[in-house]
């Protein structure tokens, strides 16, 4: 390997960038309807993923119920699109508002609960909401069977039937994604985030409302993947309660963790390792929750800061160890 | 310093009848002192006087049992009106909202954001001057491009007036430990307080540190700030205090200057109840 060649990379951050951008668009051209959907899948956790990174990766908040803002999306999108006949496009900002909403509701009376105390509680809530589906609350979410028929997303009188639109469309909200996570990481409200996460006692002292900042990591997080959710009703058209299923919470949470907390990349490999490779490995597929945990245990005692983490967060994790370097 | 000749007579932070109890325990019982403007108190007492938990009712990081806390003439800590109130959480402590209204602390074991920089430790403090939301970080707007700048330039500013420019990007956690205390004054600071509460800020630091230490602190006194300071170091706390309250087992037992508390027959009694170092 030349390692100027390398460095180069390293001064002129765009060139990969674009470079995997341009990958990210010629990928599935020569992939079949199959391959393309998994490829559809992986970018629409990896959406999950950095929606979820915000909460527990930025503001260091254990969210274990995140699932249920996914399916409360798709529940937006598809009831307005069923009841009242709104196009899907347009039940997006909806979908978003609505998750957003439960996200501040749900977690306001939560917030001063600290470490595995949160993630009780929010493991307890997605249950709550996964019942609500399964109990037809407001006879509006049809139930156990959830809801089907929704009709396929247009765009200047193009139908979104074919997986590679819905594959471009996901796709176009990442890049969406990526940029607003990293401008809210370098700004006022991102630092706020981190010294949330460092210390929280000394952030308050030093005037920051760490209520108010918490607040905001969770309702920013939970509207994003209310986002994630209308995007998955447009292309699959037929909904669940499993969509907020405890196993989907926790595969979010794996995303996270297994990539590394706080780091954009590091949900790009946690997607690849838990969407991904399962998906891949089809006839392997009953052994996707051993892979789960076995990669967990394995990661926690061999990796605990995850496979390409933030730099913070490795730094926090090695705390005891000799200064950096 | 115009400013503070107009408000000397009035006190800036006033503590009546204050008391906490934890249980049975009565940690601080109806203390009573004042602080004016731009001087330098001690508040000092054996080992489990009760000043870190005065200190605490200060900063809002403990509300009080019984009694009220004043500062600018306005209350800024009671006791909760009954059970019920402070079930609804009316009397929770907020310590952000005292850091708000002027109020600015230091710890008695640091607690700088270890893994980040000196630099992104004192622009924590510059946090409630600031505004910018989610949309001016998404936008990344003209204003908020000027107020990441001013931020940056203020907190650099109390960088070079605590001596620390040096250390700019270096992790607070890899910091010798007297400019660890020095940060973590610096980050204090940056919330641009009227009163700056110190606990225990000569802790671990050898005689030449403590002696500059003293030296800074009258050089922020001499900016307007009035500093409250809690302390063990008596040789520090006699050089540096115009007035100094002693307490013991919760209570007030002398107020006054240093020598005069010297000769306090009390101060005498309490301090050689204990094995002093």
């Amino acid at each position: 390997m030349n390692l100027s060649w390398l460095s180069r990379f390293r001064e002129r951050p765009w060139l990969w960038q674009s470079g995997l951008i341009l990958f990210a668009i010629l990928l599935p051209l020569p992939l079949g309807d199959y391959y393309r959907t998994v490829a559809w899948r992986t970018v629409l956790y990896i959406m999950l993923g950095l929606s979820l990174n915000l909460i527990v990766g930025y503001a260091g908040l254990f969210q274990l119920g995140h699932a249920a803002f996914y399916a409360l999306g798709a529940y937006t999108a598809a009831i307005l699109n069923l009841q009242l006949g709104i196009p899907l496009f347009w039940t997006f900002p909806a979908s978003i508002l609505v998750a957003a909403l439960f996200g501040f509701l749900i977690t306001r009376p939560i917030l001063h609960l600290r470490g595995d105390y949160l993630a009780i509680v929010t493991i307890a809530f997605g249950e709550v909401v996964r019942l609500a589906l399964v109990n037809n609350i407001l006879g509006i979410t049809g139930g156990a069977n959830g809801l089907s028929g929704i009709a396929r997303p247009r765009l200047l009188g193009l139908e979104f039937r074919q997986p590679i639109y819905h594959y471009y469309l996901v796709l176009f909200f990442l890049l969406i994604t990526i940029f607003a996570m990293r401008r809210l990481e370098n700004s006022r409200l991102g630092r706020a985030w981190l010294y949330v996460r460092e210390d929280e006692t000394a952030a308050e002292a030093m005037g920051i409302n760490t209520t108010q900042v918490k607040l905001l990591a969770f309702v920013l997080g939970s509207g994003w993947a209310g986002l994630a959710g209308a995007l998955y009703a447009a292309r699959i058209t037929v909904i669940s309660p499993d969509l907020a299923r405890f196993m989907e919470s926790v595969v979010m949470f794996c995303i996270v963790v297994l990539g590394g907390t706080g780091s954009i990349p590091g949900v790009f490999i946690g997607a690849l390792g838990m969407v991904t490779l399962p998906e891949l490995f089809r006839p392997l597929k009953d052994w996707r929750d051993a892979w789960l945990g076995v990669t967990m245990v394995v990661m926690m005692i061999a990796r605990p800061e995850g496979l390409w983490p933030s730099r913070r967060v490795q730094l926090e994790l090695q705390e005891s160890e000799a200064p950096h370097g | 310093m115009a400013e503070r000749a107009l408000t000397s007579e009035r006190p800036l932070l006033r503590v009546r009848q204050l008391t906490k109890q934890f249980g049975g325990l009565m940690a601080v019982d109806h203390v009573d002192f004042e602080l004016h403007p731009g001087e330098i108190l001690g508040l000092i007492g054996p080992n489990g006087a009760g000043k870190t938990t005065i200190f605490n009712m200060i900063t809002g990081f403990y509300s009080p049992s019984t009694g009220e806390i004043t500062f600018k003439e306005q209350c800024i800590a009671r006791a909760a009106a009954s059970r019920w109130a402070r079930l609804r959480g009316e009397q929770a402590p907020r310590p952000h909202r005292i850091t708000q209204q002027g109020i600015a602390r230091t710890f008695q074991t640091i607690r700088l954001f270890k893994n980040l920089t000196a630099l992104e430790n004192v622009m924590a403090g510059l946090h409630h001057w600031t505004k910018a939301g989610v949309w001016q970080a998404l936008t990344r707007s003209a204003s908020q491009r000027a107020e990441e700048a001013s931020i940056v330039a203020e907190a650099e500013r109390w960088l070079n007036f605590m001596g620390l420019h040096a250390y700019r990007n270096e992790l607070a956690k890899n910091l010798p430990y007297g400019d660890q205390r020095r940060l973590e004054i610096a980050r204090a600071l940056a919330t641009r307080p009227a009163l700056l509460t110190l606990d225990e800020p000569a802790a671990g630091l050898n005689e030449q540190e403590t002696l500059a230490l003293v030296a800074l602190i009258r050089e922020i006194r001499d900016t307007g700030i009035t500093v409250l300071l809690i302390e063990h170091d008596m040789k520090m706390v006699m050089e540096l205090c115009e007035r100094i309250v002693v307490v013991d087992h919760g209570r007030k037992i002398a107020e006054g200057t240093p020598a005069e508390v010297q000769r306090n027959a009390a101060v005498i009694e309490a301090y050689l109840g204990v094995e002093e170092d």
